[in-house]
């Protein structure tokens, strides 16, 4: 299956095509506050550089928060209209899920996203690219948040270490830190945790294909 | 050529199918004005959210109406500035994933040349050069049209808008948001002279001192009313019914005044008046008048073509597009985009 997969959750924004699980192009650029401008002409230039026609992709994977709501809606709404335009499914991923298959570790991987207003996400992964979490997201400061992590080695992974290093290592002395190349997730591992729904007949309503927003909209300004 | 509209500046989730520039298939609008009610006034980020909820079944519904699919449409247009950033980006995200997945062209109109177009769905063959008030909510433009894509502001608003005076106003009677047609429907029963309020600038002329500008100011009047409503002894039924009258009368007075001395000044004979506050029936009636009397033609689309809509916004297109124009997938979102500057880079 030709997938083609989107990833605009954080300022790195990143798109892919698979042959199912397979990478075939990706292009990956921090365009803080510029998603919407970069998104529609980087798919032209991906497709351009594999090859591939509009007609070829036969599914969409795209990340579903958490993360900007704004980059996160710019992400979903170019998803979800290609595969209403193309009449192709199209398969939400979870970004934690997509920063846990980014990161290499020889056990569990803790993936933790900066929220803002002093808060964080974080889920623990399984190696190995597991798609289910062993902990499912929780949402609150980073403290609360490691006290609610199951003891033993934790890989730690995501844009949340940029600000919050010191306290998990702080708190965590076992802790590893991945290296921040592997922060941020990739349209890479959004197409294959895709794929992996995708393969398994699953695919999302395009009517409820939304962001994961962590906190209510008048709370926002 | 049949174009698909999307529309998602504000708080109405918007798509439409118009044919030609002239020709309405369907015209689908989804509002929010529930949601915000409560607030007092639009939550930019609840709306964003309603937005990405609403906008493909709002879409679906537009070309169902039209007896069309996505396949039969031969442009993408939709609203790029000004507006709210993060509500503008999901309609421009949308439509330029659909201009994309299809292989069409595509244009990001300005949501003010987009009310201006409402004009000519109501009246396509609108005689050059003709004179804009385009009054909304958010938006007091009094602009100068000598031909298509061709605009001059000759002035705005300092302060608050039109609209946004009447949702403020609303608001502190206890009337229900929008106010705009709140007040309308109260102005009937009351009495515009009970309440004595300064009138800006006809009370300036008659003072002797003449206000030549074309620039608008409504938090004085707005603050006027506001402070005769709390000094009211009894701020019953009749006392808001009056007031409500006063208050309008003197908004309405000023936008016809300013533009009728716009339209005289430039020579025009074509008027079009624009815009969410358009709907209001003192403003058309009055408007009606004072063009009939100057000799000009007026055009006020239907209240359904005033208020933000997406048929608008694909009859701004097609002339666009007729000239050449149009947008490349470059195209972003702008919150300040004035009517002299072109939508993004590209073409006319
Ligand atoms: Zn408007």
């Amino acid at each position: 299956m030709r997938i083609l997969a989107i990833e605009t959750a954080t300022s790195l924004g990143s798109v892919a095509l698979l042959q199912d699980s397979e990478t075939v192009a990706v292009i990956s650029e921090f365009v803080p506050r510029r998603h919407l401008e970069w998104l529609a002409p980087a798919l032209q230039r991906l497709l351009g550089s594999a090859g591939w026609t509009v007609a070829q992709v036969e599914a969409v994977a795209v990340s579903t928060g958490p993360g900007s709501f704004t980059s996160l809606r710019i992400g979903i709404a170019t998803a979800s209209a290609w595969a209403r335009a193309r009449g192709i499914p199209a398969a939400g991923v979870p970004t934690l899920a997509a920063v846990a298959l980014g990161t290499q570790a020889a056990g569990a991987v803790c993936a933790m996203m900066d929220v803002r207003r002093g808060e964080v996400a974080a889920a623990v992964y399984a190696g190995g690219g597991a798609a289910r979490p062993i902990v499912d997201e929780v949402v609150g400061p980073v403290e609360r948040v490691l006290r609610q992590l199951p003891a033993g080695p934790l890989t730690f992974s995501g844009d949340a270490l940029a600000g919050y290093a010191e306290v998990i290592a702080g708190m965590r002395p076992d802790a590893v830190l991945a290296p921040r190349a592997q922060w941020y997730p990739t349209a890479v591992s959004v197409g294959r945790l895709g794929w992996e729904r995708l393969s398994r007949g699953e695919h999302n309503d395009l009517y409820r294909l939304w962001p994961r927003y962590v906190r209510s909209p008048v709370d926002q300004a | 050529m049949r174009i698909l509209g999307i529309e998602t500046s504000c708080d109405e989730t918007a798509a439409s199918v118009v044919r030609d520039g002239r020709v309405i298939e369907s015209s689908v609008v989804a509002s929010q004005a529930d949601l915000h009610r409560r607030f007092g006034g639009v939550v930019p980020e609840l709306a964003s959210r309603k937005h990405i909820e609403r906008l493909l079944p709002v879409i679906d519904e537009a070309l169902e109406k039209a007896g069309v699919t996505l396949r039969d449409l031969d442009a993408l247009s939709v609203t790029c500035g000004p507006g709210l950033v993060g509500a503008l980006a999901v309609g421009v995200a949308a439509a330029k994933s659909l201009a994309l997945s299809l292989d069409l062209p595509l244009v990001g109109v300005n949501h003010l040349e987009g009310h201006i177009y409402a004009a000519f769905l109501t009246e396509p063959d609108l005689a050059f050069p003709a004179l804009a008030l385009v009054v909304s909510g958010a938006h007091t433009d009094l602009v100068a049209v000598s031909d298509h894509a061709q605009y001059r502001t000759l002035g705005r608003t300092r302060d608050d808008a039109a609209g946004e005076a009447f949702d403020k106003v609303a608001r502190a009677m206890g009337l229900g948001y929008p106010g705009g047609p709140e007040i309308d429907r109260l102005a009937r029963t009351g009495d515009p002279r009970t309440v004595p309020l300064p009138a800006p600038m006809p009370f300036r002329r008659r003072s002797g001192r003449i206000d030549d500008s074309l620039e608008f100011s409504f938090s004085g009047i707005k603050t006027a009313a506001l402070r005769a409503l709390h000094a009211a002894a009894r701020a019953d039924g009749q006392f808001k019914a009056d007031l409500a009258a006063g208050f309008q009368r003197v908004v309405v007075d000023v936008l016809v005044d300013k533009s009728m001395r716009a339209a005289q000044s430039l020579g025009v004979k074509t008027v079009m008046l624009v815009g969410g506050v358009a709907a209001n029936t003192w403003l058309r009636a009055e408007m009606q008048r004072a063009c009939a009397a100057a000799g000009c033609r007026l055009v006020v689309p239907p209240p359904s073509l005033c208020s933000d809509n997406a048929a608008m916004i694909a009859a701004a297109a097609f002339y666009r597009l007729r000239r050449g124009g149009g947008s490349d997938l470059g195209l972003g979102a702008s919150s300040d985009l004035s009517l002299e500057q072109t939508p993004n880079n590209s073409l006319a």
